[in-house]
């Protein structure tokens, strides 16, 4: 063997090595990309994400004193607090459900707790707006107090665009 | 210097092969999945039959007022297709599920609407097409009515989504029957026992998929979810109705002449290696075999199923026949498995976002036969495969149609897209089939719909036989009553 070939023998084994090296930790073969964590709802054509925590703004108080937790509440909680046995697919629609199950003509202390409650505090928008739907039914049937209607002008405030129109509409509804 | 050479130029071969390998790895122009779906929404009007497909998810949320002025509204479609009110009547009952059209796709004059409600209000509904009043077939009794079928013996039938308290009832004559009561549990006589029977011999679950096949045998799934009753306890099953007398032909004039009066039952058991032996978590796919279900009817499938070891599902809901396939002598049905899409971020996110999948049985003659062996049944052998997966855009596939002309997938979502950070509405999803290429998937999926009520779903999407009317009902919605569409411009 002259010097030559073994000159060029040399590089063949250093090219090789170059290329070993470069994939040797790519298990998953080549060609294959390093993923980017995604999250739900962030590809192209979902919707994009944003802190699931609600930033509202916080009206004066409807009640003299905070709501309490009624008989209709605490069988939420006790749905989120069983949610492994709960047919519900999430703690909200076991909310969404209870608001549902409510009566939608006639107004009890119990029901209108839920509600503002509902209104005030439930991060889920689709259930502030079935609390909204539900007040103005109420309302239909009669508001000799005007709770329902305050609760209404509570949901005027919300910082989802979604409630505002339904409860806007709602009050249209109401007061004609 | 030599030496020095001779180094350097291995060096520059290392590092010339090194960028062209880097080259190799990273310097794609492209992302091919993303070409894909390009091509499929390019190409809408040619496999889809729509100008464009629809891009993000509504985020509208419509108020009743709104919605009352022009149900129509509560959905947004894709550019090309139109929007007609079937019914929005105020008697409509708010939860109607599954549609069927009445008395059969290609000149139906009715729509018959099962309502997903408890067993104080109305079960079952019929629809003019012509005027949009509905009209009650079943008062009370029903709870969660879910599935409806036309037989091909002339009944319609209809079934509970109710657990293990689920039945199914057929109806004769469902244009002239009206006002019925039906008892609230068990199979007793309806008020009206010559139109309205409870069918005991297809046993006890939560009816939600109904695969009927022109000679009785029908495919049947459980809506259940694992882990009920206990961790690690088994999800929905499916399981097979094989009447006693198959039906040869005709329409029966008498309930006491249906197939379904009798009947045996087998259950899916997915996996045939080692005897039929590989069997439980972790084979959900492939080929499997029958497993006979025995006992006295009513019986228990929910429970047999966990007995039995039944392949189970996350929430099995529609299904639909293929009829191309059957056409040609053999059995398809596809369904889909809801999943769990509640977003990760919340505690109890799953991000399982359901399936469409599959299922072949045979020929008809194979899948109709009762040869059993050792408890399985070996005349025919199911085979499932999954046609798509869900994604975060296409969560909790519910209702499935195939549309006639295309043999495209009408997919209603039944999601929990309110729940996310930004709140999206439910879509309707047009889905390929599989076609000529390796793998078993379907080509490729584009948003056709989408709705404009957050607390709402679509639900019973179903086409005419001509393939260009799609009629939808968007459950529960704002306006607290049911409403229906009828959705045309199908090129």
């Amino acid at each position: 063997m002259n010097r030559n070939a073994l000159r060029l023998s040399l590089a063949c084994v250093a090219t090789f090595a170059g290329v070993i090296f470069l994939f040797k930790d790519d298990g998953a073969g080549i060609g294959t990309q390093v993923p980017v964590p995604v999250q739900p709802g962030a590809g192209a054509s979902a919707p994009p994400l944003a802190s699931i925590t609600m930033v509202r703004t916080d009206p004066p108080p409807l009640l003299a004193t905070p709501p309490r937790a009624d008989a209709a509440a605490e069988a939420s909680n006790d749905q989120m607090n069983s949610s492994l046995m709960s047919p519900y697919s999430s703690d909200a629609d076991a909310r969404a459900a209870a608001i549902g199950d409510l009566d939608d003509a006639t107004a009890t202390p119990q029901s209108l707790s839920v509600l503002e409650q509902t209104v005030r505090f439930d991060e889920v928008s689709r259930n502030r707006i079935l609390a909204v739907d539900l007040l103005r039914r109420l309302a239909q049937h009669g508001d000799e107090s005007g709770r329902t209607a305050a609760l209404l002008h509570l949901a005027l405030a919300d910082a989802d665009p979604n409630v505002v129109t339904n409860a806007r509409d709602a009050l249209r509804a109401v007061e004609h | 210097m030599k030496r020095f050479l001779a180094f350097a130029a291995a060096a520059a071969v290392t590092v010339t092969s090194t960028a062209m390998a880097d080259g190799f790895h990273h310097h794609r122009t492209s992302d091919f999945g993303v070409e894909v779906e390009r091509l499929a929404r390019i190409q809408s009007l040619e496999f889809f039959g729509v100008f464009a497909p629809l891009g993000e998810s509504s985020t509208l949320s419509l108020s009743a007022a709104a919605a009352d002025a022009n149900p129509a509204a509560l959905i947004s479609v894709a550019p090309g297709l139109r929007v007609k009110i079937v019914s929005a009547a105020a008697a409509l009952t708010p939860n109607i599920d599954q549609l069927v059209l009445w008395p059969n796709a290609s000149q139906p004059t009715h729509i018959i609407a099962c309502n997903e409600q408890g067993s104080g209000q109305i079960g079952v509904q019929r629809i003019d097409l012509k005027t949009g009043v509905p009209e009650t077939i079943i008062s009370s009794g029903l709870t969660s009515c879910d599935p409806g079928r036309v037989t091909a013996w002339g009944t319609l039938v209809v079934g509970e989504e109710n657990g293990t308290n689920g039945r199914l009832f057929e109806i004769l004559d469902p244009l002239h029957t009206s006002n019925v009561t039906v008892p609230a549990a068990g199979f007793g006589a309806s008020s009206d026992p010559a139109h309205v029977v409870g069918r005991p011999a297809l046993g006890q679950f939560a009816f939600e998929g109904l695969g009927i096949l022109p000679n009785g045998v029908v495919y049947l799934t459980d809506e259940n979810r694992p882990g009920g009753g206990g961790l690690g306890n088994p999800g929905g099953a499916f399981v097979k109705f094989i009447p006693t007398t198959l039906w040869t032909g005709g329409t029966i004039t008498s309930l006491a002449q249906s197939p379904w009066a009798s009947g045996s039952l087998y259950g899916m058991r997915l996996g045939r290696n080692g005897g039929n032996t590989d069997v439980g978590q972790g084979n959900q796919i492939g080929r499997g075999v029958w497993v006979e279900i025995t006992g006295t009817a009513p019986i228990n499938l929910r429970a047999a199923a966990s007995t039995l070891k039944l392949t189970s599902f996350y929430r099995p809901e529609d299904m639909t026949v293929d009829p191309e396939v059957l056409a040609a002598g053999n059995v398809r049905v596809c369904g889909t498995n809801t999943g769990q899409d509640i977003p990760d971020s919340t505690p109890n996110g799953d991000n399982n976002w359901g399936e469409v999948y599959c299922v072949t049985d045979g020929t008809v003659a194979a899948a109709s036969d009762v040869s059993v062996t050792s408890g399985i049944n070996t005349a025919s052998i199911p085979e499932f495969h999954p046609l798509v997966l869900g994604n975060p855009d296409f969560g909790m596939p519910d209702n499935i149609d195939i549309q006639p002309g295309t043999g495209n997938f009408l997919l209603n979502e039944d999601g929990e897209g309110a729940l996310y950070p930004t709140p999206r509405n439910n879509d309707i999803w047009d889905c390929l089939d599989d076609g000529d290429d390796t793998d078993t998937l379907s080509d490729g999926c584009i948003k056709v719909m989408t709705l404009n009520d957050l607390t709402a779903e679509s639900t019973g999407g179903i086409f005419d036989a001509s393939g260009r009317h799609y009629y939808v009902s968007i459950q529960h919605n704002i306006t607290g009553h049911g409403v229906i569409l009828d959705v045309t411009g199908w090129r």
